[in-house]
């Protein structure tokens, strides 16, 4: 035994000398991914504008990034008269409204222009889904895609606490106590991480002045830091950043002046802390979630909302074989479709007022499981019939378990 | 398949203890971190506690106002909050009510905070069991508290596991609501104190 221990001490040195190199090796392989991934990065469909002409879907990204530009306009205008202070917000908010000359019209393009990015966003990345585009040598694309929608309905969340009126209140009052449900799993039960986010979010133990300073800086701070980034793409591949004609940027701005005018931005009542309103409402953006946090314990529900941005950025590693059409890859497209009406109709049920927490989980329960069923089955008939039809050319990308299908993914992306 | 020897194992393991000064750099950065957004945060802590209120005395109500069973009374107790601004803390006014309780109920009076443990809403008092359908969906059959924001109910005259008042029949809560820490003196109810946890 005692010979022993200067063997494995031997080992080890080998193994601690062989460290940096294992490192650097990985490091390596991890740069090239990026360094490809970066050469084919899309932010707004920049690269695909032969394709908008045909299909007016790839308008979605150059419509994001113009509708951007207004809302980051519009929004440092709205500072001038804005006043960041519990008693001053909301008094601000309707003096730029009503009195201030022309500013109703620079706080309608505001908001109608955050509402149409987060539109333009999200047909944006259900037509990457369901066209595979989040396939190799895009990832990079999609995941910030999706980074960039999670960032643009924080933006909404930062931006409506700002008006400081009633449903701003208890809308931001609900998100920011979610976090402390995280303190119910570990890392975040052992050091209180959940109740931690929480007082850095609210700037205390309760919403309050901090917590607007907070927000204030935040809805400044994604844009404007999203905006340099972006920048430094556009410049450094030289890149055109408009890819509308402009007949569209004018029929684009025509829609937001004329909802400013017709639907004018509402003012709602001032926040009222120790009064709930009996109907409330987030955005219209957040009403689908809204509905899951209603319907599901609250802890899974946490966990849930964390999930779906997650697991929607994780998809292009989940999905790795190479076929992109909908119907050769039927599970992620069912699942996709999953989404989108769970989407829809939640958001409408909350609309319609028709929601209900006895009468909803157990049907929502069983459509989940015959969507899945049903994409499963599709999978499985999908993947036999290719086989039948050709066992030797199908075999490294139809069929087999998942390790198999990953390889085959990573070597027809290779050789397209 | 490749043979993995004891000594393998032994050597792997050993130096996966490389990751000790990496996550100990992690967590002595971490606090200084944590302190540049938490000011509240003492040096070299990497599980700070929650900040908390204080509350003083208040009289909610008087004893002889709340004859008949099911009468309320709704208050407002306030909160010394710490606050990350020059100004380091804020007064917030939670909103309570105090409810006597019918005869066999076990207590004469239920004191608790209105804040819902669900998310923060304020929840009502609905003593017309028509205002719980109406207001939560759901068909109640006696007075009941009922949340607003995500339909959460609660029942008065049940207690949950931890002994609180106040369990919930329906909806996504968690737990009873906060109570608060009370006492009767003379015919005056004296709120002292409030369970810690919520969000005010």
């Amino acid at each position: 035994m005692a010979g022993r221990a200067p063997a494995i001490l031997g080992k080890l040195g080998a193994g601690f000398q062989a460290l940096p190199r294992t490192a650097a090796r990985r490091w390596a392989g991890l740069k090239t991914w990026f360094e490809e991934r970066n050469e084919n990065l899309d932010l707004f469909d920049e690269t695909r504008t032969e394709l908008a002409r045909d299909n007016p879907l790839y308008v979605a990204g150059a419509l994001t990034y113009f509708f951007w530009i207004v809302t980051i306009v519009t929004g440092l205008l709205l500072v001038m008269y804005y006043v960041p202070t519990t008693h001053g917000a909301f008094e601000s908010v309707r003096r730029i409204q009503y009195e201030i000359p022309g500013f109703w019209l620079v706080r309608g393009l505001h908001k109608y222009g955050a509402d149409a990015i987060i539109i333009a966003l999200t047909v944006r990345i259900y037509r990457m889904y369901f066209t595979g585009e989040y396939k190799r040598p895009n990832e990079l694309s999609w995941m910030i895609a999706v980074l960039m929608l999670t960032l643009a309905m924080f933006s909404g969340l930062t931006g409506y606490l700002l008006i400081w009126n009633q449903r701003a209140y208890w809308a931001t009052k609900v998100i920011a106590t979610f976090p402390i449900y995280l303190d119910a799993i570990p890392p975040f039960a052992w050091f209180h991480w959940g109740k931690l986010i929480n007082n850095i979010m609210v700037g205390g133990a309760a919403i309050g002045q901090a917590t607007i300073t907070r927000f204030y800086m935040a809805h400044y701070a994604i844009s404007m830091i999203a905006v340099i980034l972006v920048e430094m793409h556009f410049y450094k591949k030289k890149l055109r950043r408009f890819n509308l004609s402009w007949t569209q940027m004018g029929l684009a701005l025509g829609i937001l002046v004329l909802l400013a005018i017709v639907l004018p931005p509402e003012m709602g009542s001032p926040a009222n802390p120790t009064l709930t309103p009996h109907r409330i409402y987030s955005d219209w953006y957040f009403l689908s979630v809204y509905h899951l946090i209603r319907i599901f314990p609250v802890v899974p529900a946490t966990l849930a909302t964390l999930a779906i941005p997650l697991l929607a950025m994780a998809m292009p590693l989940l999905d790795r074989r190479p076929e992109r059409a909908w119907y050769q890859r039927p599970f992620v497209t069912v699942v996709g479709i999953m989404a989108l009406t769970y989407h829809v109709a939640f958001s409408i049920l909350l609309i319609l007022n028709i929601a209900s927490t006895e009468r909803d989980p157990p049907i929502v329960w069983t459509v989940t499981a015959l969507f899945l069923a049903a994409g499963l089955l599709w999978e499985w008939f999908y993947r036999r019939s290719r086989q039948v039809a050709a066992p030797v050319a199908a075999g490294g990308s139809a069929g087999g378990g998942t390790g198999a299908s990953g390889r085959g993914g990573a070597g027809g992306g290779g050789a397209r | 398949m490749e043979q993995v020897t004891r000594r393998d194992v032994l050597s792997r393991g050993l130096r996966a203890l490389g990751a000790i000064p990496i996550l100990g750099t992690a967590f002595a950065a971490s606090s200084p971190l944590v302190r540049f957004f938490r000011p509240t945060v003492k040096p070299y802590e990497i599980s700070p506690p929650p900040d908390v209120g204080e509350g003083g005395e208040l009289v909610v109500a008087k004893a002889s106002e709340l004859t008949q069973a099911w009468d309320y009374r709704y208050f407002l107790y306030t909160l010394r909050l710490p606050e990350y601004t020059p100004r380091g803390a804020q007064h917030k006014q939670v909103p309570g009510v105090v409810v006597r309780l019918p005869e066999g109920a076990g207590d004469d009076f239920m004191v608790i905070s209105r804040i819902c443990p669900h998310l923060g809403c304020i929840f009502n008092y609905e003593r017309d069991p028509k205002g719980v359908l109406e207001h939560c969906n759901y068909p109640a059959t006696g007075p009941q508290f009922c949340c607003p924001c995500h339909f959460s109910v609660y029942d008065p005259l049940q207690k949950d596991a931890q002994g609180r008042r106040g369990k919930v029949i329906s909806g996504p809560a968690p737990r009873a609501p906060f109570q608060f820490a009370w006492r009767l003196e003379g015919d005056d109810i004296v709120v002292y104190g409030m369970e810690e946890g919520s969000t005010a």
